[in-house]
């Protein structure tokens, strides 16, 4: 069942899947994702964070390091 | 074995001045192995890693087959025609300027819906085309199927293959060969490949522009998608196409661009359809990255694989060192018996067998290096330290977009600095670019592995493996003074693909090496060679003319020869250290380039080892070795960075190595007897 918590890719636990829910990013960021597929409904794992908030998550189209400025934009919903 | 050939970059060349018509693009997202399929087509040996950004400019080589030319392009990778980066730049402009040209679409298998955005855009350009499945044999459905659906949805070729086990490359020329004996147009019916959901809308922007000439679909839809070929190719006033655009998708709430990506990715998901494709085609190795991505465990393995290289390096390469050197000496005591002219004999035994000899006794050394960093980069393990020590750039002032520029400069400074233009931030560029030749390049190696035996004859890895993360640290220090005085702003964000975690010995990695090597022994063959005769010369003669090679081993009267006048006028800056005047002719030398020091030692001291380290104690082996390992690379270096950074910070940048080295060297110098032995 969903829980609907919308919580920032930033803030998701490690290990959890998660579906993307929405975008708050400006536009060449929307198109960098738009383009490896992070877009809305796509599910999202969470495989690891640094203490700077660098993360790295996990896609149907590939596992990607990702800035904690642009996770920060995006909006999450449980798995 | 895959013959080895030398390459060569196209940045400056038109395409098409080349003899060959038929011109193959490699067209693909980052790491796919497009430069693996280049090598494997043309025989060449470009860089090919297990990370992205590795193609930072196209490159370009021939194939013959039954008597007709191909000319091949190794384009750098990119996601899509919306991509604005500096990579997908160079790209974008050899596709659009191509004339008639063949693009082998090269996509991984294992990521197919992502790679085949890029396949749809193209299709859309109506150009003759091959589709390429790459790494088919790390998935477990029937690619069969698959090859036949796109092969009847995208009426193109579609070929599986893969390019690490040398699969299916025979099948992908003959199609290619066969694509250019095809007497046909190759222009295919557009509408075929048109996004449905969009088509309508693109096709009234195309209506409402039409009033001067008949418009391609193509063309309004790559002007929607890239901003420079609206600006710099398309028939379209920019801002009447700008308006148009504006009008006809007024009232949706994305970007235009984004919603042309999203209804690719939706035909994609249909195209796939019912195949059946399984989900489990990631690398069984990724259960790895548990451990290695993190901070804390991740750190202590990346320390730990650091000494066990350069352990292994010095045990095994050792081995052979003692070979060669042996070998050497002895090939120079037959030359010198078996030759009655003393001044001949001298040339070849003192001159180029000495300078070139020299360096070549670390070549199983070097060797080594070259094939532990080829498998820590094509096991995709490199892009997994870039995470790990990403805590360290980011306080430092740049983002992820440097590493892959400071990473190629552990082989050579030159490329790396180079490739410094695929950071978009005009500031993180110049500070990355100027931080690079403090990076140890292999040619720097020689001179570590020698000094760091002197400095300790117990633990010459630990010497070496510190010289390597004090180098890292001087570079990333560097990174951050620029960064706070001179180079302010904000840091450029980034997502960067983590590749697949693959077992790393194969043909690829070996014929890698090989060619590392080759290249390796023909730049001493080349620029080495030259200057260690131009520096026997110099040791053998004087202002009144010729000594003679007795002054090579006459410390006397090696004090008349014009190679001791020449350290002796900038002895003073040294004097500090107490170096030898030697020493400072060879420093002067290894400005050249590095492997120059080497062949100077080899000349000025005699190729005996045992000899030489006579000469240093633990201390000034280690104040010289930090000196050679910060002072300025190699002109080569030099060059590079006036292009990438112009005159005024080359100039900062050699006066600061320089500088840096000088007061390094002098530190330790003075009070590295404390440190070391208390």
């Amino acid at each position: 069942m969903l829980k609907l918590e919308n919580l920032r890719l930033s803030e998701a636990k490690v290990g959890k899947k998660y579906i993307v829910n929405q975008l708050q990013l400006n536009e060449s960021n929307l198109i960098l994702l738009a383009q490896i597929h992070i877009t809305q409904n796509v599910v999202i794992e969470v495989i690891d964070r640094q203490k700077t908030g660098l993360m790295v998550i996990q896609t149907g189209s590939g596992r990607f390091i990702i800035d904690p400025e642009i996770a920060k934009g995006i909006f999450l919903i449980s798995d | 074995m895959t013959k080895i050939k030398p390459c060569c970059d196209i940045e400056n060349e038109t395409i098409g001045d080349k003899q060959s018509n038929n011109r193959v693009l490699l067209v693909g997202n980052p790491n796919t192995g497009k430069s693996l399929i280049f090598n494997l087509l043309t025989g060449y040996s470009v860089k090919v890693a297990n990370f992205s950004g590795v193609t930072f400019q196209a490159k370009s080589g021939r194939f013959i087959e039954n008597g007709h030319s191909h000319m091949v392009y190794d384009l750098p990778g990119f996601y899509g025609f919306s991509d604005d980066t500096a990579e997908s730049a160079s790209s974008k402009r050899v596709i659009y300027e191509s004339e008639d040209p063949l693009i082998v679409n090269v996509i991984d298998i294992n990521h197919l819906d992502r790679n085949l955005l890029l396949t749809k855009e193209l299709l859309l350009l109506n150009k003759r085309m091959i589709l390429v499945l790459n790494f088919v044999d790390t998935v477990h459905y029937d690619v069969n199927a698959l090859t036949s659906r796109l092969r009847s949805l995208y009426n193109i070729p579609v070929l599986g293959v893969s390019a690490i086990k040398e699969r299916g490359i025979r099948g992908l020329k003959q199609t290619i060969i066969g694509e250019f004996e095809t007497l046909e147009a190759h222009t295919k019916d557009d509408k075929l490949m048109r996004p449905s959901k969009v088509a309508e809308r693109i096709e009234q922007v195309a209506a409402k522009l039409n009033d001067e000439k008949e418009l391609r679909f193509s063309e309004v839809f790559l002007s929607m998608l890239d901003e420079e070929y609206l600006k710099d190719y398309s028939p379209f006033a920019n801002d009447k196409f700008m308006k148009v655009e504006k009008e006809v998708f007024k009232g949706l709430n994305i970007p235009v661009k984004v919603k042309l990506i999203d209804t690719l990715y939706e035909e994609i998901q249909s195209d796939l359809s019912g195949l059946g494709l399984i989900e489990d085609n990631e690398s069984k190795l990724l259960f790895l990255d548990r451990f290695l991505l993190n901070q804390y465990v991740g750190l202590i393995i990346f320390s730990v694989l650091i000494w066990l290289s350069f352990k292994i390096t010095f045990d095994l390469g050792g081995i052979f060192t003692i070979w060669i050197d042996a070998g050497v000496r002895i090939l120079g005591d037959v030359i010198k018996a078996s030759l009655p002219n003393a001044l001949i004999a001298s040339f070849l035994v003192d001159g180029l067998l000495a300078g070139i000899g020299f360096i070549l006794i670390f070549l199983p050394q070097v060797t080594i290096l070259f094939l532990i960093i080829g498998i820590m980069e094509q096991s995709g393990y490199l892009t997994r330290v870039v995470y790990i020590t990403d805590r360290f750039l980011t306080r430092a002032g740049v983002s992820g977009k440097s590493i892959a520029p400071l990473l190629l400069g552990f082989g050579c400074n030159v490329p790396a600095i180079l490739s410094t233009r695929i950071i978009p931030d005009s500031n993180e560029k110049k500070v990355t670019a100027l931080s690079i030749p403090f990076v140890s390049c292999s040619a720097r190696f020689p001179i570590l592995v020698l000094f760091g035996s002197m400095v300790s004859t117990a633990y010459p890895d630990l010497i070496v493996a510190g010289a390597y993360l004090l180098s890292i640290a001087v570079a990333v220090t560097t990174i951050f003074l620029l960064r706070k005085f001179f180079f302010r702003g904000k840091q450029s964000l980034m997502i960067m693909e983590l590749p697949n975690l693959q077992f790393p010995l194969n043909n690829t990695l070996f014929n890698q090496v090989y060619a590392q090597v080759k290249d390796f022994i023909k730049g001493i063959g080349k620029g080495v060679g030259i200057g260690v005769v131009i520096l026997w010369l110099l040791s053998i003669t004087s202002f009144r003319g010729l000594i003679g090679p007795a002054a090579l081993h006459d410390p006397i009267l090696f004090k008349q020869s014009l190679a001791y006048s020449l350290g002796q006028y900038i002895q003073f800056v040294f004097y500090p250290m107490g170096w030898d005047v030697r020493i400072i002719v060879a420093l002067l030398f290894g400005f050249i380039t590095k492997e120059l020091f080497i062949g100077a030692l080899g000349i000025l001291y005699g190729t005996n080892l045992a000899i030489l380290s006579q000469q240093f104690t633990p201390v000034s082996a280690l104040s010289l070795m930090l000196f050679v390992l910060l002072y300025v690379p190699c002109l080569g270096t030099v060059f590079a960075l006036k292009q990438e950074v112009g005159t005024r910070w080359t100039l900062f940048s050699m006066v600061y190595s320089l500088t840096l080295a000088w007061v390094v060297a002098f530190v330790v110098y003075s009070f590295g007897g404390l440190i070391l032995f208390g």
